[in-house]
């Protein structure tokens, strides 16, 4: 209780209450920029917490991270280009939503289910680190293995029409991601002798491609490529909307925060999972992907819950989440900090202090996410033949941001082309992109568990963590089998109701 | 607008699904053999770097004969491949789609050698005036300000060293 007291002791000064305030505001800027990363960010920011006290300096960067997670959802809706890789599943119904003329909502639900998650994710953080992150370290490659099995079968979910379909995507997804030296011996795989392709296929260009440039291509091949004025910002979320995804939002929030627990996973997994989740459990499973609000609170609920939880395993067992809080122990290394469960025993006020500056960010995210959504939100209003040459300056700008490299500009234009290509024949991106972030981790997991069992598969059913994502695991696929039947038989009469449909 | 009955959607389906299906094959004849370098030394056991892709392509090869049975014998429920109401005679969208790769390779080619900041400008300049915009002002306005903005953001504020090509900015 000392600590309690002491830590609240720490925290109020008017440098802190700032340092998350800022923290927040470069975030969202960050954020809402696609190609610049919040790791990116903290990255810039670390040099300026030298003058800092550390409780400021940890708050900075801590609100870099969360507003770079909420406002990639800005991006995702306006120009269907997500700011992180963890709001890819926001633009399946925010960007519809935005089509329709309602992009103030999709923002209104994406910012009040990134608050709420946020801090049921900072409660979680608080209540029960040390509890969740020692069971985080009870996962195994087997485990792993299992987990990335479970969250592959997602791809049942975002289908679309045709099941086999989404599953060649996902395929070719999954092909795409071996591209690259092999991760256990090291060889190449795919590259062509290329040494830019020996890393694997950047993931941002690729993101940036598949869902920016296809928007770009279609606009001109259009008949009228021409002027579209007038405001589709369009209505304000109501009371009665926000109430009816509730139980989404904080099903969601569980997800992620569970996820964000587990060190490797991400705000990509728990996005698209949460997704999942809450198109499986919705009574008209149909209205997803094509503008349904609870759509865009389940992904933003699912991917905003992730960044406090985060912070569980950094804080309590040293160990990163993510790229980005791999990048925030630079922040407690400058100020000689060793972040672990020694934290605790040794610097427990200033630990009490950061949860305090944590609690605030969820507000603060709440007043900064209103005030610059009003601003964001009028981008919808720029007519279309000047947004997309804008669009099309800003993907190439922030592809060359991520690793200063001309080669990335042109996995982007391919992945244009391919996202344009693959909207042309129906072929799903979701299930694609799914398969080409969860790939490298299932391959590593499942080839490390061969290599360490020795030909013994009992391993990958040797604890009932394995056992829990098994049965999980085939209760996804079995839904999702049965629901794209159910999906396919209602198409069917529809088709047959009406043989001549416009394509 | 553009009307395609159930049987040519069939027909359609069907021939992309067959497309996959000769896309995986070649993947498993061609493309592991001869995309992978160490398949000639380690062959297909279980921890080697081509197993792998191996099972996937095979997985990919089932899942398309599946796609091709399922356009056989299902019906297709929606298309957006075809294009729209807004859809353009084949020749004209041809021609605007070369455009668009011109254009792209354009950027790609002159960002070193003219800098972000010209070549965005020119890009830009040329797309907007393509997408119909003839008002003297509104184009200067957004021909200057739109990439003197998005790199001033970059640049100069992210600090990200985009390419400067042979002018001091």
């Amino acid at each position: 209780m000392q600590e309690i007291l002491n830590g609240l002791d720490l925290f109020l000064s008017t440098q802190n209450v700032l340092a998350i305030v800022a923290g927040m505001f470069i975030g969202i800027v960050i954020g809402a920029i696609p190609g610049l990363s919040s790791s990116m960010g903290i990255a810039l920011a670390l040099p300026f917490t030298y003058g800092m006290n550390p409780v400021s300096a940890i708050l900075l960067v801590v609100g870099i991270y969360k507003g770079g997670m909420f406002a990639g959802s800005i991006s995702a809706i306006l120009i269907r280009t997500p700011g992180t890789p963890g709001n890819i599943c926001t633009l399946l119904d925010g960007w519809p939503l935005s089509q329709k003329g309602q992009s103030r909502k999709a923002l209104d639900i994406a910012l009040y289910s990134s608050v709420v998650a946020d801090l049921a994710s900072n409660l979680a953080l608080i209540l029960f680190a040390a509890t969740i992150a020692s069971f985080a370290l009870q996962f195994g490659p087997a485990e792993y293995f299992w987990l990335m099995t479970f969250s592959l079968t997602i791809v049942t979910s975002v289908a679309g029409d045709s099941l086999f379909k989404g599953l060649v995507s996902a395929v070719l997804g999954l092909l795409l991601a071996t591209v690259g030296l092999d991760l256990i011996y090291g060889n190449p795989r795919f590259t062509f002798g290329m040494l830019e392709f020996s890393g694997g296929v950047s993931f941002v260009p690729l993101l940036i491609g598949l869902f920016a440039i296809p928007e770009v291509i279609d606009f001109y091949l259009r008949k009228q490529a021409g002027l579209i004025h007038g405001s589709r910002s369009g209505p304000a979320l109501t009371w009665p909307e926000l109430r009816k995804c509730f139980p989404t939002i904080f099903r969601s929030s569980a997800i992620g925060v569970a996820i964000g627990a587990i060190p490797g996973v991400g705000a990509t997994a728990a996005s698209f999972l949460s997704y999942s989740m809450a198109k499986r459990s919705s009574k008209h499973p149909e209205t997803y992907g094509k503008g349904e609000v609870d759509g865009v609170a389940a992904a933003e609920a699912g991917n905003n819950a992730v960044a406090g939880a985060t912070l569980i395993p950094l804080l309590a067992l040293g160990i990163p989440g993510d790229v980005v809080t791999a990048v925030m122990i630079g922040a407690f290394l400058i100020h000689g900090l060793s972040i672990g469960p020694s934290l605790f025993q040794t610097q427990g006020d200033l630990v009490y202090a950061i949860f305090f500056g944590i609690m605030l960010s969820s507000i603060a995210m709440l007043i900064l996410g209103m005030l610059s959504m009003r601003l964001f939100a009028r981008i919808s209003d720029i007519p279309r033949h000047i947004l997309m040459p804008g669009l099309l300056i800003f993907c190439v700008f922030g592809t060359y941001a991520i690793q200063n490299s001309h080669f990335d500009i042109l996995v982007m234009f391919a992945a244009g082309f391919l996202g344009f290509f693959m909207m042309k024949i129906d072929l799903p991106v979701p299930p694609f992109l799914i398969a080409f972030v969860l790939g490298p981790s299932f391959e590593d997991n499942l080839r490390r568990t061969i290599l360490v069992s020795h030909g013994d598969y009992s391993v990958f059913f040797n604890s009932y963590i394995c056992w829990f994502f098994a049965a999980l695991t085939v209760l996804s696929v079995g839904y999702g089998v049965l629901s794209s039947r159910r999906s396919r038989s209602s198409a069917e009469a529809t088709v047959e109701g009406n043989p001549g449909h416009s394509a | 607008m553009v009307v395609m009955d159930a049987a040519s959607q069939k027909r359609r389906q069907t021939i992309i699904a067959a497309g996959f299906t000769v896309f995986f094959l070649a993947m498993l004849v061609f493309g592991i053999p001869y995309g992978i370098p160490s398949y000639a030394k380690q062959g297909l056991s279980l921890t080697s770097s081509a197993f792998y892709p191996y099972v996937i392509a095979v997985a990919g090869l089932v899942f398309s004969v599946l796609t091709v049975i399922e356009a056989r014998t299902g019906s297709v429920a929606s298309s957006s491949g075809d294009g729209s109401a807004e859809s353009l005679p084949i020749p004209a969208t041809l021609g605007r789609f070369s455009m668009v790769v011109i254009v792209f390779a354009a950027f790609y080619l002159l960002l070193i050698p003219l800098g972000a900041l010209l070549s965005s400008a020119l890009v830009f300049g040329f797309l907007v005036i393509f997408g119909g915009e003839r008002r003297p002002l509104v184009l200067a306005a957004t021909i200057i300000g739109v990439p003197v903005i998005t790199y001033i953001l970059f640049a100069k504020l992210a600090a990200v060293p985009l390419p400067r090509g042979d002018l001091p900015f």
